[in-house]
């Protein structure tokens, strides 16, 4: 199901071609629209109650308040006018409206692991904006300028799948390519550190290969982000370096979105995505916890040798933290399928102990119950 | 799509039900014999309700399944996320698996609101409640309760929907005692 969105996208971006209007300037220009922007303005502030009414928006205010400050960095004189909003979904997108709500993903939260990162493809996404791309990629069919022809144009569904991302898939080549070049101009210009939009951009690409189905049809019809980075890296290697990374602000803001996209990918089983994000974002979780995820996707998976390497990391999850309360009931119920009944007990009753109000205790104690003396 | 992916999206969207393969079945007044359920198995139908019976999946509906339905469905294996079913698996793996198999169906919209062990048939299973909010303007909110136990070569999973309002509490006690009658295959 999740490729569906991509592949209407795809199928319409032959239909997009472009208008010219002048970029915004800053702030005060943002009421010089003309009529069928107007129009494009007003979808995008429904579109903005329907995500808000429909619960989609994580929760964390001081995460989102952190990304707003980054936005506001990158683009001081449209304070006021850009906005960004944090999505629950585990996908890796991030988009922008004509009106300038701009949406970032759990899913490409949890991948990136530095505000120069996330200051990379914000920057991209303003640049949209701030060029009114939203109004210069218009249709030629009889719906030209509603919404949905305009991010269907930017590869969007509204619920787009893991690949149908402007930060990705985008617009027309070279609007891609202008929201890059203005983009990296005001990553740089804001104090970043110009490598690290490469370093975005090879995350996104490797994020994008764990996604094996969809990224043989983004690549056959979109090679754009190998050919991003490379253009990256030309911007990067010509830009005079420095500049801030900030690491540490980012994995301590992000820590809890990252175990939140992890959760929703593991109830989903896409185990790649799991194994992909935690080979990504490296230590920003708390002990235990990127030990425990990664055994908790092998345990699920099931496959040749999944067992044995679950066991061993739920194991080093438990060495690192020995009261890691899900990964006494993981290792547990995994050695109760392995045979090892003592281990199972000891870990199962170990569960009940940390948790005693645990949801799932009844299952647990027949678990236990179930174990032979 | 396969047959078991729509018995799935039957359970999750009573409105496909009349545009899908689903409705190509033929109805008819439920008896008061047993009747057969999918794969050898059986169950005591609530009287005055309609059914109709297709493959693996067998439907019951007093107002037409648009408003409530109840399902028995076996599954061979799991449509959406092609997880391997092994149906000697503990209760929890499977609701495990077949909570994913819902969320993968739906883009995330179900919420688990209960997951326990149940018995089912006399053998250890799992009853879920859910609820399943579309997010579309206007569209009700539908609740399940749904109760599943491996067997054999796969899930048999008894489930009932209706829209939360009104109607999911009102048939609620039919489908409990469905559940109680059934049977599963020698």
């Amino acid at each position: 199901m999740r490729d569906l969105p991509l592949a209407a996208a795809l199928s319409l971006l032959c239909a997009c071609h472009t208008v010219e209007v002048e970029p915004f300037r800053d702030g005060s220009d943002v009421g010089k629209r003309v009529e069928d922007e107007t129009l494009l303005w007003d979808q995008s502030d429904e579109f903005d109650d329907t995500v808000a009414s429909a619960g989609l928006l994580y929760e964390d205010e001081e995460l989102r308040t952190y990304v707003q400050g980054v936005l506001e960095r990158l683009f001081p004189e449209f304070e006021g006018v850009l906005h960004v909003r944090v999505l629950t979904s585990p996908v890796v997108n991030a988009f922008t409206l004509p009106s300038g709500s701009i949406y970032v993903h759990a899913g490409l939260l949890a991948i990136l692991d530095s505000e120069a990162q996330l200051a990379s493809v914000l920057a991209h996404e303003g640049s949209h904006f701030t060029h009114r791309h939203g109004m210069r990629t218009r249709a030629q069919s009889s719906n030209a300028g509603t919404l949905a022809t305009v991010l269907s144009c930017a590869g969007l569904g509204l619920f787009a799948g893991p690949l149908a991302a402007s930060s990705i898939s985008g617009y027309s080549r070279d609007l891609e390519r202008e929201a890059d070049q203005l983009g990296f101009a005001r990553t740089v210009a804001a104090g970043y550190e110009p490598g690290q939009a490469v370093e975005a951009f090879r995350r996104l690409l490797a994020r994008c290969r764990a996604e094996e189905e969809e990224s043989s049809l983004f690549f056959a019809s979109h090679p754009a982000l190998e050919e991003r980075i490379a253009s990256y890296e030309a911007l990067s290697a010509a830009s005079p370096g420095g500049g801030d990374a900030g690491v540490e602000l980012y994995e301590k803001r992000t820590a809890a979105i990252t175990r939140s996209a992890l959760e929703s990918e593991l109830e989903l089983r896409d185990f790649a995505a799991v194994l992909t994000m935690l080979e990504l974002q490296g230590g920003r979780l708390s002990p235990g916890h990127a030990s425990y995820y990664r055994g908790e996707a092998l345990r699920q998976r099931g496959g040749d040798g999944d067992p044995a390497a679950a066991r061993a990391a739920f194991e080093e999850a438990l060495r690192e933290s020995p009261d890691l309360v899900p990964a006494h009931r993981s290792l547990g119920r995994l050695c109760l399928r392995l045979g090892d009944r003592e281990s199972a007990r000891v870990h199962l009753a170990r569960y009940l102990e940390l948790a005693p109000d645990a949801p799932d205790r009844a299952y647990v104690e027949n678990e236990l119950g179930g174990i032979p003396r | 799509m396969n047959r078991g992916a729509l018995a799935l999206l039957c359970v999750l969207w009573p409105a496909l039900f009349l545009g899908s393969g689903c409705a190509s079945a033929q109805w008819k007044p439920t008896g008061a014999e047993r009747e057969s359920g999918p794969r050898g198995s059986s169950f005591a139908a609530p009287g005055g309700w309609m059914m109709a019976s297709q493959s693996d999946d067998t439907v019951l509906s007093i107002d037409g399944p648009q408003l409530q339905a109840i399902h028995v469905t076996f599954h061979g294996e799991m449509p959406a996320t092609k997880a391997a079913l092994d149906p000697a698996a503990p209760p929890s793996e499977l609701a495990e698996l077949y909570i994913a198999e819902l969320q993968n169906l739906t883009g995330s919209q179900v919420e688990v609101v209960e997951n326990t062990p149940a018995t089912v048939a006399g053998k250890p299973g799992f009853r879920l409640r859910v609820r399943h909010n579309r997010h579309a303007q206007h569209a009700p909110v539908d609740a399940y309760e749904i109760y599943a136990v491996g067997h054999g070569s796969g899930l048999y999973v008894l489930s009932y929907g209706a829209f939360e309002t009104y109607l999911f509490e009102r048939d609620r006690a039919a489908f409990e005692e469905l559940v109680k009658s059934f049977q599963l295959p020698p």
